[in-house]
């Protein structure tokens, strides 16, 4: 395939430019292919976060032609050669040196959700029953490779910066009204959420959380989180919609709210709500 | 290497690294639905522009165009006027008059006035209308790691587009409307024998326009049944699609459903587009027929 020009964005959060690098390309190359070449022939130095090169671990999320992608699941050959291939970091989050960024954030996002909380086993042994169809829906949700690709394309954090603020202890909260003190978990923790709370085991409502905390009403469902998603997620039909309509039951729908106070009467038992954890 | 001064993208209305036609689908999304939206106010207000509604096809015992004093030779309404709660004259309204008693004098009517609000607020609070018309009329953001115009921000958190969770309303509502367009459809077989610009009885026929409201029904079922909102009620909503019957895990029927409408919303932007567009041809064709342009193929029996 012969060589290709790679325009490699060089820098740390002080600022950078962009380098021009050739790379021989070869047959089945991938773009981390040449990443390492050039690392290998010619900048021993650029940084740039990779581990499996299978797609699997979600280590080399990048922006190759402007659009997010694993560089190791982007083919040389998807590519146009006649012009320079442009490499950048992920924008939406702050860069730590070259094609690496600091995803910390996410994983702050993370600690606020409750985690997995079962209701009593179902048998003297200890162990639970669930049906295949409950697997197979919540199966999708745990493909996640926590690439953060779709938390960088959302343009509620890329471009609006609702990544909330941190309050007296250290920890992730969310500010009122329309500013960027407002936090948006982002697609990654709503898919997150949607994989706890569609499970049939689990006993909390993390409906509260979603609505009031991690501002599940951001989400304009532009779909830009479903288009990169590396795994095929379907991130907003199956995960994020659903999760907005079941807010829709919790807190808008007066019908809900007159069926749900019907079954309170009659005694028909709720899940409860557990207070939101710690960081 | 060689050190190229091109500026890493800054935030701004269309600045971005990406070289494909990514400003092609909100384009084309911008121009069709502005066009669709253009078409529906024609529609409402066709007695104004045109000097009557033409919303069926009326002819006098001489067999030319008559809307005043013709009667229906066809049995089509057009669906922008379906159902059609008000008319003087034809058999397909619910009330024999030309407008409401309580209507202002000064306000111009057409009996599409009372009806569309349903139909549109449904497509405007759908799931997929939103993302197409955030990107193309909002361009919030114009398209995906495409910087945007603005930086203020609400989203769907904030009045006024907290509106949109009443999405499953205009559901029941457009769940309602399939039967309405469903009558139309079979009623559209019956075609009224008329002699001398008088009818005299029905028969049974097909046109060209049956088909278009026969194709339009089905279509519309499938965008609507297809619908997020639909697909959590009849299950989605559901953390137990399999709880024991008789200590015996099997599927239940909130899980089959779930699974055909699962299987009609991952085509519901095809369904959006094809229903929307195919509506609007088929109020059009009608209309078109209605006022003489076009003749309507058909046979009667």
């Amino acid at each position: 395939m012969g060589k290709v020009t790679f325009r490699i964005w060089r820098g740390d959060k002080s600022g950078g430019s962009f380098n021009d690098y050739q790379a021989e390309v070869s047959e089945g190359m991938v773009v981390l292919d040449a990443v390492h070449q050039i690392q290998a022939t010619q900048a021993p130095d650029l940084a740039c976060r990779w581990n499996c090169k299978a797609g699997k671990c979600g280590s080399c999320s990048a922006e190759v032609n402007g659009k997010p992608r694993l560089m190791c699941m982007t083919r040389m050959d998807t590519l146009p050669h006649d012009q320079p291939v442009l490499i950048q970091p992920m924008k939406a989050f702050p860069i730590i040196r070259d094609l690496v960024t600091d995803v910390s954030w996410n994983y702050r996002v993370n600690k606020k959700i409750p985690p997995f909380k079962p209701r009593p086993p179902d048998a003297p042994d200890g162990t639970w029953r669930m049906g295949q169809e409950e697997v197979d829906r919540i199966q999708e949700f745990r493909k996640c490779i926590e690439c953060f690709l779709c938390q960088n394309v959302c343009h509620v954090l890329r471009d609006h910066r609702r990544f909330g603020q941190t309050d007296t202890d250290g920890n992730l909260t969310s500010g009122k009204g329309p500013s960027e003190a407002e936090l948006f978990g982002g697609p990654r923790f709503m898919i997150r959420v949607a994989s706890l709370e569609m499970h049939p085991l689990d006993t909390v409502n993390r409906l509260p959380l979603l609505q009031k905390e991690l501002n599940i009403g951001l989400c304009n469902i532009t779909k830009c989180c479903t288009e990169v998603c590396p795994e095929h997620i379907h991130i907003t039909d199956n995960g994020i919609i659903p999760l907005k309509e079941r807010v829709v039951d919790e807190f808008y729908d007066p019908l809900m709210w007159a069926a749900r106070k019907v079954g309170e009467a009659l005694g028909i038992r709720r899940r409860k709500s557990l207070p939101i954890v710690k960081p | 290497m060689s050190t190229v001064a091109t500026p890493f993208p800054q935030p701004g209305f269309g600045a971005t690294s990406r070289r494909d036609a990514w400003w092609l689908e909100p384009l084309v999304t911008f121009v069709v639905f502005t066009g669709f939206v253009i078409y529906g106010n024609l529609a409402v207000f066709w007695p104004q522009i045109f000097g009557h509604p033409y919303f069926e096809i009326r002819q006098n015992a001489e067999g030319r165009i008559d809307w005043e004093h013709g009667e229906a030779v066809a049995p089509y309404l057009a669906p922008f006027y379906s159902p059609l709660i008000y008319d003087a004259h034809s058999h397909h309204a619910w009330v024999q008059a030309e407008k409401p008693s309580w209507w202002p004098g000064w306000m111009p009517f057409s009996s599409a006035m009372l009806i569309l609000i349903f139909p549109l607020g449904f497509r405007f609070t759908c799931y997929y209308y939103r993302k197409a018309y955030y990107r193309a009329f909002w361009a919030d953001p114009p398209a995906c790691a495409v910087g945007e115009p603005r930086t203020g921000f609400r989203g769907e958190n904030h009045w006024p587009l907290l509106i949109q969770n009443i999405h499953r309303y205009f559901l029941y509502a457009a769940i309602v409307f399939i039967f309405f367009l469903t009558w139309d459809a079979i009623s559209a077989f019956r075609w009224p024998v008329v002699e001398n610009g008088k009818r005299v009885g029905w028969t049974f026929g097909v046109g060209l326009g049956t088909l278009l409201l026969c194709v339009n029904v089905v279509l519309i079922s499938l965008y609507t049944f297809g619908c997020h909102s639909f697909r959590h009620l009849v299950g989605g909503r559901l953390n137990c699609f399999s709880c024991p019957v008789n200590g015996m895990y099997k599927p239940t029927t909130n899980y089959k459903v779930w699974t055909w409408v699962s299987r009609l919303n991952e085509h519901h932007q095809l369904w959006a587009w094809c229903s929307m567009l195919w509506i609007g041809f088929t109020d059009f064709y009608i209309r078109m027929c209605a006022m003489g342009v076009w003749s309507d193929p058909h046979v009667t029996f």
